[in-house]
């Protein structure tokens, strides 16, 4: 965790309402996959509070760290971020929360990804470490429309099987991303049994929801990235809880700290 | 440039002194103290901050048992503030002083336990267990919440109540007792009366103002619990101007609180009548704030030739 002044290295606008910035920070951090920044515009009154963003994508050169967001400019925090202009200062705090691992993929040598909307930014770099790790790996990603799909140009040159399904059928499949992904099981399940993989989700919460239940329903294992309003990000507001299932009694836990991944079998929709 | 940049962290080690206070008996090394519920055990901070030059830090309220709190959502951004009803979620006292305060002793400031009750009988457990903790300089009464005993009447709305709890805990407490001032009420200065006569130790306020936030399309409220905690930059001039009522009519020292969020805003408190402040929601966006306040300070006393910043304190000119 690092509380630093990034510089604005890259901003483009592209789809309906989308953005992606490129930041400069002069020192190399270890960010790992479904990690977040807090981030906010330095001298930036209005909002308050800084915005939780995952990590697209990072690249570390000559003691500078280079990361992307992607996000969908919704309210004030997302304006303000998306009026920024190449070199303009930002306050970032991160890398932060708990990632994704791809140790159990590692068993299963099997993995698949399930994302939508602005929840696919946080996957790509998951994607490229499975990928890295030569484990069989097939994502599946959801959308509104083909103007809502992001990160598409990044996810297709990965050596992974890629299902796209929209909302209006404008591209790939017409409907729910998670329809795609219980036919994709349901015929792997007739071809080759046993059939063994874990889910990684991240998206809206009914659609990673869903995905929890046919992870159970085909007994695999499945994290979900969350999101939740956050006010600091690391840990001390206790505001962006979530509640999870234990063995005695359930309990809320701090998406910023004790996620955003969880094992999605706990999670109480 | 403003005036927030203008003035540069002072370098004169010498010039620490200026900002050294003391309240009912415990040396801070300057009056800048963060606020319960925005701080967590401390420890959270370390790795952002040095803790050794902070003044000192409220605990998250603590309970006699641990806390589940409120579901979520929790918090809600409003202009120039926030909403929030955690639920005071808390890993009780116990824990705090097992688990949290033997690695705090290494830090060089002073750590106060805020504590809550929902019954004058939790306030007692919880501080006669915090009374064999090492390492505490203080106690801070939260008296904010309902008594569920009294038909769910907030204890800190009503002078009597208040003013009950603080004898009560007084009685137990092996430690000074500051008791944090709710702002919903008829009149801050009657409740500061009150709680002075029960013989607090020293006062903190504001609490957080009730607030409520509507989403406008769904009609729901935007926070589970319905109402919560107004806080953040837009409550500053409520909290100065109930410090400066309140500085009118005590005689203990008084702790402001109340969306301070650089040292300017933390000089109008002393000008208003305190003699320390607590930062609270600024620590959630500027993690540093508590340390760029006490270099703000320290340059302020310098520019304005004051050698100890109390020279300023309850110094309102009219």
């Amino acid at each position: 965790m690092k509380e630093t002044i990034a510089r604005v290295k890259e901003i483009k606008h592209f789809g309906r309402s989308y953005c992606q910035i490129k930041l400069v920070i002069d020192e190399e951090l270890k960010i790992e996959p479904g990690q977040f920044a807090m981030l906010k515009p330095v001298g930036a009154f209005e909002p308050l509070l800084r915005r939780a963003m995952a990590f697209y994508q990072v690249s570390t050169i000559k003691n500078q760290t280079f990361v992307d967001f992607i996000f969908n400019i919704l309210g004030r925090g997302t304006q303000v971020l998306a009026q920024m202009h190449v070199g303009d200062k930002v306050e970032f705090l991160g890398p932060l929360g708990k990632n994704f691992s791809v140790l159990p993929a590692k068993t299963t040598q099997n993995a698949i990804i399930v994302a939508g909307g602005v929840g696919t930014p946080a996957v790509l770099m998951l994607a490229q470490e499975l990928c890295k790790e030569k484990i069989e790996t097939t994502i599946f990603l959801g959308a509104r429309s083909e103007a809502d799909l992001v990160g598409m140009e990044d996810f297709s040159q990965l050596p992974a099987k890629l299902f796209i399904a929209t909302d209006d059928g404008s591209v790939g499949d017409k409907g729910f991303v998670t329809n795609s992904l219980e036919n994709f099981l349901k015929q792997t399940l007739e071809q080759n049994k046993p059939f063994n993989s874990v889910i990684y989700t991240c998206g809206p919460e009914i659609m990673m929801e869903t995905t929890a239940k046919i992870g159970l329903k085909y007994n695999l294992k499945t994290y979900a990235s969350l999101e939740a309003r956050m006010a600091c990000g690391f840990g001390v507001c206790v505001g962006c809880v979530v509640e999870i299932e234990s063995k005695q009694d359930s309990s809320y836990q701090r998406v910023c700290v004790e996620g955003p991944v969880f094992d999605a079998s706990e999670v109480i929709w | 440039m403003s005036d927030l940049e203008k003035l540069q962290p002072s370098t004169n080690t010498n010039s620490l002194n200026r900002l050294e206070i003391e309240i009912a008996g415990i040396k801070f090394q300057n009056p800048v103290l963060t606020a319960s519920g925005t701080f967590g055990y401390g420890l959270d901070f370390a790795d952002l901050i040095d803790l050794n030059r902070l003044g000192g830090f409220c605990s998250k309220g603590l309970s006699p048992k641990p806390m589940k709190g409120n579901p979520p959502p929790r918090i809600v951004e409003t202009h120039g503030g926030m909403l929030n009803a955690i639920g005071l979620q808390n890993i009780g006292a116990k824990a705090f002083v097992t688990d949290k305060l033997p690695q705090l002793k290494k830090y060089n400031t002073k750590v106060i336990a805020n504590v809550f009750g929902y019954s004058l009988e939790e306030y007692i457990e919880a501080i006669e267990i915090l009374n064999d903790g090492d390492g505490i300089s203080a106690y801070e009464l939260n008296i904010s919440c309902p008594n569920v005993k009294q038909g769910g009447i907030v204890i800190g709305n009503s002078p009597d109540t208040a003013a009950e709890v603080t004898t009560a805990v007084k009685q137990v407490a092996k430690r000074p007792v500051i008791v944090k001032l709710s702002p919903n009420v008829t009149s801050i200065k009657e409740l500061a009366l009150a709680v002075e006569g029960a013989g607090a130790d020293a006062l903190s306020l504001i609490n957080t103002l009730v607030g409520m936030s509507i989403d406008v399309y769904s009609r729901r409220p935007r926070i589970a619990n319905v109402t919560g905690g107004l806080s953040g930059p837009a409550v500053k001039p409520v909290a100065v101007r109930m410090v400066y009522e309140v500085a009118q009519v005590v005689k203990i020292p008084i702790i402001g609180i109340g969306g301070i969020a650089n040292w300017m805003d933390a000089v109008e408190f002393f000008i208003a009548g305190a003699c320390a402040i607590q930062i609270g929601t600024a620590n959630y966006y500027d993690p540093c704030v508590s340390i760029k306040i006490i270099d703000g300070l320290l340059s302020y006393c310098e520019s304005q030739k004051l050698s100890h910043i109390s020279e300023i304190f309850n110094s309102l000119k009219k």
